[in-house]
């Protein structure tokens, strides 16, 4: 009854909501430490004492983010080019078998739910950088770096696709039609 | 009646997972500065006097401070000085090309009677 996809979005997000919110909180702290702003915490969340001293803590929290966001993109995108269980090598099989590491080794359907909500999070970041750059609320590389990592994760994502699918039609085609020999319900007996 | 109840619950969960991806986004919301509320306005009036000079006994100038504040006011008055002593002599110097100009102005003119006169009694020969 309920769409085993849709449940499989929500399972694969959760991570990597919580991984970008508390990243986002931590830099926030620690960025303001460094630099030795100050900042009050309200209702209305952390307060800065300038617009100059908002910039500068808002660009390196974001740059924090996309870290963040590269390191788990990078981990789907080893998954999807190295572990992808349709075209692993069989020595790296045997390799991440004795290391205890199989669970590594997953298949299209897991690698691609990982990767869209990635991938998501990686667009909603670049609009939302966007809109900060047009606004001066960040420095305008800052959004620039995230539009050049979109771009990439997006190519790598539609390469490694189109590979899978390409695999997909051979595989198929190497099949024989000939239905003779095959095995029909009840014959066995 | 079956139909409706999956696209309901579907859309809950697509619901749950669209908040889900908002979450993180949403909270970079949560950062903000403060408007700087120190505007000077009309209404704004300072009663006191700013201003305070040395010989104020309140005033806590450090000698060097004061040596230092005499030391440009001496410059300054001096300054001053000098650019009045200035004017001063520019203004004699033009009176005295003024009373030049206005005595060879006078010559020329007595010299033009002169000539005048001489003429008339050249004339008044020949007749």
């Amino acid at each position: 009854m309920l769409s085993k996809l849709l449940i499989k979005l929500i399972d694969k997000a959760i991570i990597p909501a919580v991984l970008l919110l508390a990243s986002r909180i931590i830099s926030i702290v620690l960025v303001s430490r460094y630099l030795g702003i100050s900042f009050k915490i309200t209702q209305k969340g952390f307060i800065f004492q300038s617009s100059y001293d908002y910039l500068k803590v808002n660009s390196y929290s974001i740059l924090f983010m996309i870290i963040v966001l590269i390191a788990g993109l990078g981990y789907v995108i080893i998954k999807a080019l190295i572990f992808h269980s349709s075209h692993i090598k069989p020595s790296t099989t045997s390799r991440l078998f004795s290391i205890r590491a199989q669970s590594l080794i997953q298949d299209s359907y897991e690698i691609y739910t990982q990767g869209a909500v990635w991938l998501s999070y990686s667009y909603l970041l670049l609009i939302v950088t966007a809109v900060m750059a047009m606004s001066d609320l960040v420095y305008t590389w800052v959004f620039y770096l995230m539009l050049g990592v979109s771009i990439l994760v997006t190519l790598i994502f539609i390469f490694d696709a189109e590979e899978e699918i390409k695999m997909k039609k051979d595989s198929r085609e190497w099949l024989d039609n000939d239905k003779k020999y095959l095995e029909k319900p009840g014959e066995l007996e | 009646m079956k139909k409706i109840a999956k696209v309901g619950l579907n859309g809950i969960l697509l619901v749950i997972f669209l908040a889900v991806l908002i979450l993180p986004i949403g909270f970079m919301g949560t950062m903000n500065y403060e408007e700087s509320g120190n505007v000077l306005s009309a209404q704004d009036t300072n009663e006191e006097p700013t201003m305070k000079t040395i010989n104020d006994p309140e005033a806590d100038v450090p000698d060097e401070v004061e040596e230092f504040i005499l030391k440009m006011e001496r410059e300054y008055y001096q300054k001053q000085f000098e650019n009045t002593s200035e004017e001063m002599g520019n203004g004699v110097e033009e009176g005295e090309k003024d009373k030049q100009q206005n005595t060879e102005e006078n010559e020329t003119d007595d010299k033009n009677t002169e000539d005048a006169e001489e003429l008339k009694t050249e004339e008044k020969i020949a007749k």
